[in-house]
């Protein structure tokens, strides 16, 4: 596991943390934005990916 | 507590003191096996459950059932505490263990997703930014290997490849309609008196400067625009007819001709200015090839070397242009 994957399981375990403290809380209101935080790490997702793909290319290219 | 009316299911049963809902006996058990049969304590527990709706069990995140415990354990504390302090019976002291262990959890919940929350966010920012870091130097890595460092134009191996990527796009289009499409080529004129005369720093700056212009003429994303030689440039351009292609070279001949390049020769500043000869084709590309697009490429980059060679031969510093139709000649 890369650096990157353990830190991305990291964040993810937190949004399943604060997911579950917000159902424990009930009706109340805790304040958390936890769709935006799974809005900003989807982004993360895709960009690395991006960033792979883009790895990926830039090795093509160098040994085409 | 099993009911033999219904078919033996066991319904839930309301605690009219607690409030409670105990779903089964089993469980109670479980709490009388792991507690001890310490009315307090199991009652403590069950509140527990419902006030977080699930039992310890149930909760998968380690954190928090420890913390849950945790206060659950000081609640216990606090409550016997109150019985001894107060004197109050049991079914007293009742009346503030709701609100007790409400006001516990709750504060709980909202300290630990405050905190993980802030946590989170960090995590978030510094990944973000190793992430906008990586993005970075992955771009400017790709933009070396593809892009001529003088100037900025792309280097002939992927001018190459992006022609190839242009004419089979225009080859599909062209099999419904004949399709036109533009081809540049030009070279400095007596360059190699530049480097002679001012030296190869001159020289590089001629062609960095050439670059610029170039760049900054063609900026269609479907351009493709390269360093094929030395001092020769190639601007393939898609659906351009020979009208406006010829125009866009005049541009490019004038606008070169126009920019004073300077350097120093014997200490003194020097201000110099070079010429360019320019073949354009254009061709008109019908149903086609028969898939060899590597063929038809190396086909009209000649032709277009060969109308550069043209305005050499009359005087440079010329556009040379040319129409032609391309299908069958290929097939040949």
């Amino acid at each position: 596991m890369s650096l990157n994957e353990e830190k991305s399981t990291d964040v993810t375990s937190d949004v399943a943390r604060l997911n579950l403290l917000a159902e424990m809380s009930g009706s109340a209101d805790l304040g958390l934005d936890v769709e935006d935080l799974e809005e900003i790490i989807k982004c993360q997702d895709e960009i690395r990916a991006g960033i792979d793909e883009l790895e990926r290319d830039l090795k093509i290219l160098v040994v085409a | 507590m099993s009911n033999p009316e219904n078919g033996g299911d066991t319904p839930p049963v309301v605690s009219p003191e607690t409030e409670t809902i105990v779903s089964s006996e089993a469980e109670l058990k479980r709490s009388h096996e792991i507690e001890g049969d310490n009315p307090l304590i199991q009652r403590v527990q069950l509140k527990f459950r419902n006030a977080i709706g699930r039992a310890m069990e149930e909760i998968p995140d380690e954190k928090i059932r420890s913390g849950i415990k945790k206060i659950q354990e000081e609640v216990v504390v606090l409550l016997k505490q109150l019985q001894e302090k107060s004197g109050l019976d049991d079914m007293s002291l009742q009346l503030f263990e709701d609100e007790i262990i409400k006001s516990k959890v709750e504060a709980f919940i909202s300290k630990m997703a405050l905190g993980t929350e802030r946590d989170l966010r960090k995590q978030l920012s510094v990944q973000n930014k190793a992430l906008r870091e990586g993005l970075s130097s992955t771009q400017e890595e790709l933009r070396r290997e593809m892009y001529d460092e003088m100037t900025g134009l792309l280097q002939k191996k992927y001018l190459l490849s992006g022609f190839m990527d242009r004419l089979s796009m225009l080859q599909r289009e062209a099999y419904e309609t004949p399709v036109k499409a533009s081809l540049m080529f030009f070279d400095i004129d007596h360059f190699k008196r530049i480097n002679d005369k001012f030296g190869h720093q001159a020289g590089d700056d001629v062609i960095a400067g050439v670059g610029k212009i170039v760049r900054e003429k063609f900026q269609r994303g479907s351009d493709v625009a390269g360093k094929f030689g030395g001092d020769e440039f190639v601007v393939v351009m898609p659906k351009c007819d020979s009208h406006n292609a010829s125009l866009l070279a005049e541009d490019i001949r004038k606008k070169i001709e126009e920019t004073k390049f300077t350097t120093f020769k014997d200490s003194k500043k020097v201000e110099f200015g070079v010429t360019v000869s320019i073949g354009v084709l254009t061709v008109t590309l019908h149903k086609f090839l028969n898939g060899n697009i590597d063929k038809a490429m190396n086909y009209l980059l000649k032709q277009a070397d060969i109308l550069l060679y043209e305005s050499k031969q009359q005087g440079r510093n010329r556009v040379s242009p040319k129409q032609i139709e391309l299908g069958e000649m290929i097939d040949e």
